[in-house]
Formats: structure tokens, sequence, C-alpha cells
């Protein structure tokens, strides 16, 4: 019999505090799917956009958690935007640059840790954009709800550092979820960024550009808006009662890709985190 | 400099989120219509997808942002990596995981971090 394909599991810190129930459904889709995420023990900070914006060490976080994987022999897989764009784009300059790798490595080695550069990092979508196929032939079940899509701008761009997908109208997480019978709409602000890590700095324009994002989905015929990034969940979802202060008419269900796709698959909804234990 | 390739085209403006809403960002600093603005940005990338120049208008902002004081979000994220690893608090995180189904996970030492990081803070050699 064949082993199961296994992949370490970035959660990132924001899933790991406040969305137990993605990380929950993106296990039980992907061993549905064959392949074990492996929990990460020991990950820290991928670096965001916070550690850069403020020390121009950020690298070695990066470095850092590259090593354990690579120390554990396993390539990782990231749930949200930034841990995406982060990790790869720090994978990039080290495995283009022996003398970067070298010097990163000299501080590493202060940590008890280093880096190879043997490991990749791919985001959920595109783990789940390799099992398309498989998708495709397994036995489905039919959602009674249409979904409009949030792309996670992280993982698209910059194309450079991505290599995956369109950079400016993502098509792969559609065709994940049309490949398992999902019904996908278009919506005019679908390409559009929400807005999440304007939190951080002006609140205000972060609320309206995701009321203007959930206004649109909702005029197009969607039932729920899926999102694949911690981000883009904590500011459609979490926020949800400030941006219905400014704009009570727009309600809308966030899901995660992998809880809609749990359901097509007929995992439970217990193992889908859209119930508690 | 990065910037010196700027033919001033304008075009990541046009692209910037909050340049649309009529806010300062790193793409009217580029333009030379503000001097502030580099920590006003959604991290959506179109800059960098689109500038003709391939400038890497995300290093150049993060090369402004570091002469500059944080914002008090950023500050206090930044804080709490080098106090716990992490930007979001942690504490209670196997407390969740158990109420969820799921494994508990060991976390990482943060004097590790604040190692990497260069912070050490006094009492972290003992």
């Amino acid at each position: 019999m064949n082993e199961i394909e296994k992949r370490l599991l970035f959660p990132g810190c924001l899933v790991l505090a406040c969305f137990q129930d993605y990380e929950l459904a993106a296990k039980a889709v992907m061993r549905r799917l064959g392949m074990e995420l492996v929990d990460m023990d020991d990950f820290s900070c991928c670096s965001s956009s916070v550690v850069p914006s403020m020390s121009d060490d950020w690298i070695n976080l990066d470095a850092y958690n590259l090593g354990l994987a690579e120390s554990r022999r396993m390539d990782i897989v990231t749930l949200c935007g930034s841990c995406t764009r982060t990790l790869k784009q720090a994978n990039k300059k080290l495995k283009g640059d022996a003398a970067l790798l070298e010097k990163v490595n000299e501080r590493l080695a202060e940590a008890g840790a280093h880096y190879n550069g043997t490991v990749r990092v791919n985001h959920l979508i595109e783990v789940l954009d390799e099992k398309r196929s498989l998708i495709e032939k397994m036995e489905r079940k039919s959602l009674d709800y249409r979904v409009a899509l949030s792309h996670p701008c992280n993982v698209i761009r910059p194309s450079s550092v991505a290599q995956f997908d369109d950079p400016w109208r993502p098509q792969k997480m559609r065709k994940v979820l049309e490949a398992a019978g999902v019904q996908v709409v278009d919506y005019e602000l679908e390409y559009e960024c929400c807005g999440a890590t304007l939190l951080m700095v002006n609140e205000k324009l972060a609320l309206d550009a995701a009321a203007a994002k959930m206004r649109s989905a909702i005029e197009a015929g969607a039932d729920a808006l899926v999102v694949s990034c911690g981000n883009c969940y904590m500011l459609l979802d979490r926020f949800r009662h400030k941006i219905q202060e400014a704009h009570p008419e727009i309600s809308l269900p966030i899901m995660f890709l992998p809880q809609v796709l749990g359901q097509v698959l007929d995992v439970s909804c217990r193992e889908l985190g859209l119930e508690l234990v | 400099m990065e910037t010196d390739k700027c033919s001033q085209c304008r075009l990541c403006q046009q692209y910037c989120m909050v340049a649309r809403a009529g806010g300062e960002s790193i793409t009217t600093i580029l333009s030379g219509d503000s001097e502030t603005g580099a920590w006003n940005c959604s991290n959506c990338w179109k800059c960098v997808e689109i500038c003709p120049e391939d400038i890497d208008v995300y290093e150049v902002m993060m090369e402004k942002r570091r002469q500059e004081p944080a914002p008090v979000r950023y500050k206090r994220a930044f804080d709490s990596v080098c106090r716990i690893g992490y930007v979001y608090p942690v504490d209670e995180v196997n407390t969740f995981r158990e109420m969820w189904g799921l494994e508990p996970i060991r976390l990482v030492d943060p004097k590790v971090v604040r190692k990497l990081l260069g912070r050490p803070w006094a009492g972290d050699e003992e």
C-alpha cells in the first residue's frame, strides 16, 4: 500500500489563534484527498508585513520556519495570504543568493537552526488544484447554495514570487470548486482586495472596501462568500457588526474554502468546524 | 536608488485602493504628491505587479517605514512578535484546539525569535 503523502501545515498565528475551524476543515478535506497535513511544532511568526516594517532581519524568521520543515523532510502548506507570500519571497531570495543564505544561516546557527534551501511552499489552493482531477472523479453531494469568491491577494501577487495563477484574474480557486460541482457566481468586485490589512491603520477604509465587495457579491446572487485567508475572514466576518453599523442591509455568510469543498465531499460538519465537538 | 527608475507613469496610483479613495500611500509618495503615507497599505501587491519599470515598490515602502515611527497597531504587533513569537495572542491556543478536536501544538520559544531578529532581552542567555 502506498504511504499517505504528508506535508507540514504552517497555520500562521491568526489561524492558530482565531480560526481553528479553518485548520480543522483543511486537514479533513486534504485527508479525504489522500494527504495528511502534519502539525508544525515550534513554528514562529511568518514575519508578515509587520516585521519587515520594523526590521531588515525579517528574512531570518522565514528561513527559520523553512529550516524547520527541511529538518522534518516535508514541504509546507499554508492557509493565509501573507504567510504564503512571505515564506515564498524569502525562499526565492535564499535559493537564488548563496551569500545571503550563508549570512542568514550564521544567525540561524545562534538559534540552533539551519536551512539549505530545499523546501517548497504552497498555499492550500495550490494543493487543491493539484488534486482537481481526483476531486472530479469522487462521489459528490450537490450544494443548495451559490458562492462568490474572494481571492487572497498575497497568494497570487507578486506573480514573480507566487508563480501560480493569473495575478489579475485568478481562476484556480474557481476551477477547484467547479471541479467539485459548486456553483460559482461572477461579481463585479471579485478581483478587488478586501482591504483587511488596512484595519491596522485606517479602519473606515477597510470597512468600506469590505462592504462594497460584499454588496457586489450579494447583487450578483451569491449566497455565501468563500475566502482562503484568515485576514480576509477577519475583516469580512469578525468585523461584520462594524460593517453593518454603516451598511445594515449587508448580510452574507463567509466560509473558508475547505468548508465548502468538504460539504461537497460529504465530510461531517464537525470535521469541517461547522459545529463544535 | 530603486526609485530612480520611476518614470512617473502613475499606474501604481491607479491600482492603489488607498490612493483611489483619496488617501496617501507609497504610490502618492512615489509620484511626489505626498511625503507621508507609507503605512497606508492594503497589502494587495498590485503596485508591484503593474510597475512597468519593475520597481520593488514593497521594498521601497518597507525602507521608508523603517525610518519612521510606527502606527500603534504595527508597533503592538511587532512588540508581540518579540514577546511571544507571534502577532496574535496564543496563550489559550491549546485549550481552543482541544475544544475543536485538534491535537495540541508546541509553540516557539520566544527567545529563539528574539535571537533571529537580533533583539535579545536581558536574561535571554541565562
